[in-house]
């Protein structure tokens, strides 16, 4: 009898839970194939050492994008793989909790479903990452007070406002940390004229990128391919021209975090002038994200002690009490 | 005829009891609720918040030696 598995199933990276064990799994969502023979090379984080590092017959592809799945076949694929690792068969096929962006749509919906179905789940049902990230940070959400969390992913930003174990306000953008890595690489190109791959652009945003000054401020060597001459060559960059490159995506995330304050009943609205706002996901770790989402929203926001696992906690949390918490599935109250 | 009579009586006792047995299986609301609350509240959530603890004292790594 297999055991069952949550999945955060994220556009930067997977996590697998296992019903009784915890986390068993914590790996990019990257998987490397063979062009010609179609044939899977590597997943996880074999595949992402290889972004950008690929001969012509190898690609190195993160089959998710904006938290929807944008290669189906190569999803399954993935997923399966995936599944494989933590002693999932054909024989043993266990229920699966995935947790999924708000909002997508309903035919992004049923491709993860259809896809972790394929791949070996005998159930897979879908929970809003929201909903799993208050629950795995630990938010008392079984009470009747305001409890807000704001979960920046790869590919989504998502802010909800939570009560009563439901979803009171939702805002959500399908903008995240691989924009901010983007923004960083069309800055770079246009105004240095260097080319830089994905890889580069996410160190630099982890070295030295902000989203609002910080005391301690280094600037950074970048090295990449001189557009002009065709040559390596190296800048320097500066953390003003990072929160610069990267202001219209900051931007978008603060301004969907007021929309959904703006959302919420006025009840619940005084409980986070006490309480705070709690910050989850990659995107949160961004040097003066939390600052800069406080100085705009005039609201304490707090990190989440685990931001990165906080989604799949929450999700593994409705594995283990499947029978009480399966209402709170997406599609099963509506 | 006694045969008809009684296979028809057996019938409908089967579709009475199912009957009765699919209405006390419906789901109450208010319990469901409550069921429901009840396992999002921090003594459900102990696991969880047991695994955070894990997790975030990984993190920090093992204490420094004196």
């Amino acid at each position: 009898m297999a055991r069952d598995l949550a999945i955060d199933l994220g556009t930067a990276n997977t996590l697998v839970y296992m019903k009784g064990r915890g986390i068993v799994l914590n790996e990019p969502s990257v998987i490397a194939l063979n062009k010609q023979t179609g044939e899977v090379l590597a997943t996880g984080r074999e595949a992402w050492q290889m972004i950008g590092r690929t001969p012509g017959y190898i690609v190195a592809v993160r089959p998710l994008r904006g938290g929807a799945i944008t290669d189906f076949e190569i999803t399954e694929r993935m997923i399966r793989l995936l599944l494989q690792r933590v002693g999932v068969s054909r024989f043993t096929r266990p229920k699966v909790v995935i947790c999924v962006p708000s909002a997508i749509t309903e035919v992004e919906r049923r491709a993860v479903t259809d896809a972790a179905r394929r791949a070996g789940a005998a159930d897979a049902n879908l929970i809003e990452q929201p909903m799993a990230a208050a629950i795995g940070a630990d938010l008392p959400i079984d009470e009747p007070v305001g409890n807000m969390v704001i979960d920046i992913g790869g590919g989504t930003s998502e802010t909800a406002v939570i009560s009563l174990g439901g979803i009171v306000a939702l805002e959500a953008v399908r903008v995240g940390s691989f924009d901010i890595d983007a923004a960083i690489q069309n800055y770079v190109r246009r105004e240095h004229g260097i080319a830089i791959g994905e890889r580069t652009a996410e160190e630099i945003k982890v070295a030295i990128g902000s989203a609002d000054p910080t005391g301690d401020e280094n600037q950074a060597e970048v090295r990449g391919r001189d557009l002009m001459t065709g040559l390596p060559k190296t800048v320097l960059l500066t953390p003003e021209e990072v929160r610069f490159a990267i202001e219209d995506v900051i931007s978008s995330i603060v301004a969907s975090v007021i929309r959904c304050l703006a959302k919420a009943p006025p009840e619940l609205s005084q409980d986070f002038l006490v309480r705070g706002m709690y910050l989850v996901g990659g995107g949160g770790l961004l040097h003066g994200m939390a600052k800069r989402i406080e100085r705009e929203t005039k609201v304490p926001v707090k990190m989440s002690n685990v931001p990165l696992e906080a989604v799949v906690l929450g999700a593994g949390h409705v594995i283990e009490h499947y029978e009480a918490l399966k209402g709170m599935f997406m599609g099963a109250r509506r | 005829m006694s045969e008809v009579l009684v296979g028809l009586f057996l019938v409908a006792t089967v579709v009475i009891v199912v009957f009765v047995m699919r209405r006390a299986r419906r789901p109450d609301g208010v319990a469901t609720f409550q069921r429901q609350i009840d396992a999002l509240s921090p003594e459900a959530r102990r696991q969880v918040v047991d695994e955070v603890q894990r997790l975030d004292e990984e993190k920090k790594g093992p204490p420094d030696a004196p």
